[in-house]
């Protein structure tokens, strides 16, 4: 068989397959890396790779063309080009989604494609999607590249807060994000923002603000595991990351959320519990004075297994 | 597990027996409907004739409700088999017609579902495409399809020829998702086009359209007892209607008549034309409105037909008094008409809610051959489909026989679409 490229695709935050890409580029594949966050050419160079013998390796939601990244995120990009789009017109050799969410590894909606790809990477054994025929790869989690080391405590207990649903706080504005999340974020919380659309605005802004802020293209393992304690808000993957890693997740709902959904929705994780912004801004207090009162947790996540992964996509 | 897989099996068959002496039961009672009973309004006990015993799969899953009772989705089911059975030169013609605008790649797999066994079909594919037939059961198919196209492995294209049988399966949300998983390029299949919520279709002992400039009519001629005419309920739902029109009568003695339409009868005599109005609850499908005759008939001086009597100036009125099929089109069928309740809405919430990314559509006329431009739908998160590039789906360019569908599983890569 002539040369065979490796496409390695997805967009900001949700493109998490870069440690893989940069692990198979060093072994010496031939690797081309579309995050479509960065690139702005990405319809030449998949057009350059027709005909050619491609592996395509997807961590996108498979339903987001334009019009219905447009939808989910109320933000339209015209560099969005949906993974079904580049299955049809690849053709490729072969074809492997690696979910980037821990919390929510499929969307309901996308389970109506998934056949659609050879192989999925999953981060455990998960037998009850046997029934969509995809070859089921037990890799372990793609966004945890090392072991998890257990906690350590110099008198202080560090706090990260792993902040999601960008989306909407870009709409509510640098000010008005910062009032709300401030009286948490001055009790010596760390915070990283997820890689995407003007982030680094609200980096420098919260930074001049007194917070402390963590790299947003920082690997999300090395912020957990630098804290002891990780809130999140939202439903976004952190939540998972975190608690299976054997990390305590407060998940922080403001006011005008449903705190009884997101419970509901978290009902399932370990670790996890869900606090009101005050709730939370008590226990930080209580827990900064007494830290002998934090859990000791175990932690059950797997790291990526490169070796076995690389295997299976070469084969 | 086999003791399941064995009940399961046992359940199965009870069901089709079941089902086979409901058929039996209801043919029986349309025999001996009473005849003291004078309107047309059903027995009452017609909901237990008519109840289907066996769970179809539910509409209700599609969101966006088609609505249907279980009575409804019997007789739907029940047109769409009967139909179906009576398409193999359709079948022909559809398939061959489709080849003149769809071109299947080298090396592509194809499984073709016909009921037929169409040996000079295959033949029209090149030999570099691997065919693999699918004559699927008709009957039941609601519950076996899922287990006859497990015994598939997953091909590029699934073809239905016959569209009835894509009626059948396009009623089930359940069929489709399953369906999508032998494919990985798109299922392609025809449905046949039409606009109007009701049809009618004249039987072959009516003579041909007549009319002058007040009146329209057509004459029951032949010495045979009985003359039916068809009315078709395009919809997926039970409809009231009115039915109005003028019955001209060639005999002045008294003249007897009996009409029979589903369970529902009505008899009168008359010595005079006269004007006849009333309503009738028509389930989805096709079903016969049969006018009995007792008189003989007669040949007058200008007129070498036997005439028994003429339908004048039939009339369709919905329940809210809103004519719903044009005169010309109430009179100018003659044959089985087409049949298709299931609209481009919900064939596209079918489709894209299960499996099926981006669906092309296209009209085509069949004699000559022709065809419109494609128009694309997509899934969409929140609408369940949007149309892709913005424009209208479907526009009329000329009068269409068929909508062919190819919906696939994927998205083709569209350079510069802006929203």
């Amino acid at each position: 068989m002539s040369k065979v490229t490796y496409l390695f695709f997805g967009y900001a935050c949700e493109y998490v397959l870069n440690p893989l890409f940069q692990y198979m580029q060093k072994l010496g594949y031939s690797c081309v890396e579309l995050d479509l966050f960065f690139n702005n050419n990405a319809l030449q160079i998949i057009k350059s790779l027709k005909n050619s013998h491609v592996v395509f390796i997807n961590s996108a939601h498979l339903f987001y063309d334009k019009e219905n990244f447009n939808a989910g995120y109320q933000y339209y990009s015209d560099n969005v080009i949906s993974p079904l789009e580049v299955l049809d017109f690849l053709k490729p050799i072969k074809s492997i989604h690696v979910p980037h969410d821990l919390f929510e590894l499929f969307h309901k909606q996308e389970i109506a494609w998934l056949d659609l790809f050879d192989m999925i990477f999953i981060p455990f054994d998960m037998p009850h999607y046997s029934f969509l025929g995809n070859t089921m790869i037990d890799v372990g989690w793609i966004k945890r590249d090392k072991k998890i080391y257990s906690q350590s405590y110099d008198n202080s207990v560090a706090i990260g807060f792993a902040f999601s649903d960008f989306e909407y706080h870009r709409r509510l504005g640098l000010e008005k994000t910062l009032e709300i999340w401030k009286d948490i974020l001055l009790k010596n919380v760390t915070i990283k923002f997820p890689l995407w659309n003007e982030v680094e605005q609200y980096e420098e802004y919260f930074s001049m603000n007194g917070v402390s802020v963590f790299p947003c293209n920082a690997n999300i393992s090395d912020f957990i595991d630098k804290h002891h304690i990780i809130l999140a808000n939202g439903l976004s993957s952190v939540n998972a990351e975190a608690a299976y890693a054997g990390r305590l997740v407060i998940n922080v709902v403001p006011s005008n959320f449903d705190s009884i959904y997101i419970k509901n929705r978290f009902k399932n994780l370990p670790n996890i519990q869900v606090m009101s912004i005050n709730e939370c801004i008590q226990y930080i207090d209580d827990i900064q004075k007494n830290s002998n009162k934090l859990p000791n947790l175990k932690s059950v996540i797997k790291p990526f297994d490169f070796e076995l992964a690389i295997k299976n996509i070469v084969t | 597990m086999d003791v399941l897989n064995e009940q399961s099996r046992l359940l199965s068959e009870l069901d089709t027996k079941i089902l086979s002496l409901m058929n039996l039961i209801q043919k029986n009672s349309e025999m001996q409907i009473s005849k003291e009973k004078n309107l047309l309004t059903p027995p009452s006990d017609s909901s237990f004739l008519y109840q289907p015993r066996i769970l179809f799969p539910s509409l209700n899953d599609i969101d966006g409700n088609f609505g249907q009772t279980s009575v409804d989705q019997y007789h739907l089911i029940q047109e769409f088999e009967k139909k179906a059975r009576f398409q193999q030169d359709k079948e022909t013609q559809l398939f061959s017609s489709f080849l003149t605008y769809y071109h299947f790649q080298k090396n592509e797999s194809i499984i073709l579902c016909s009921l037929f066994h169409l040996q000079h079909i295959s033949n029209a594919l090149t030999d570099n495409i691997t065919l693999t037939k699918y004559q699927p059961t008709i009957t039941n198919l609601n519950k076996i399809f899922i287990t006859e196209i497990d015994k598939f492995s997953k091909s590029n294209y699934f073809f239905i020829i016959n569209p009835y049988i894509a009626n059948l399966i396009l009623l089930s949300p359940e069929m489709i998702k399953q369906l999508s998983r032998k494919i990985k390029t798109a299922l392609i299949f025809p449905i046949y086009y039409n606009q109007n919520l009701f049809s009618i279709s004249w039987g072959n002992t009516f003579s041909s359209y007549e009319n002058n400039e007040e009146h329209h009519w057509r004459w029951a001629v032949g010495s045979a007892p009985a003359h039916s005419l068809n009315i078709t309920n395009n919809s997926l739902n039970t409809k009231n209607i009115t039915l109005k029109y003028t019955l001209w009568i060639t005999d002045d003695s008294i003249t007897h008549f009996e009409i029979y339409f589903l369970n529902q009868y009505l008899e009168f005599s008359i010595s005079h034309n006269i004007e006849i109005s009333f309503e009738l609850s028509v389930p989805p499908g096709n079903h016969q409105l049969t006018f009995h005759y007792k008189n003989k008939p007669i040949v007058n001086n200008t007129d070498a037909r036997l005439l028994n009597f003429a339908i004048v100036d039939f009339t369709l009125l919905s329940d809210d008094g809103h004519i719903l099929l044009e005169k010309n089109k109430i009179y100018s069928q003659d044959n089985n008409i087409d049949f298709n309740p299931i609209s481009e809405d919900i064939i596209r919430h079918a489709l894209h809610g299960n499996g099926f990314f981006e669906i092309e559509s296209f009209k085509q006329q069949l004699n000559p051959i022709k065809f419109t431009k494609p128009s694309i739908s997509r899934f969409h998160l929140i609408n369940n489909f949007y149309e892709f590039p913005m424009k209208s789906l479907l526009e009329d360019e000329f009068e269409s026989d068929v909508i062919w569908y190819i919906a696939k599983r994927n998205a083709t890569l569209h350079e510069g679409h802006h929203v």
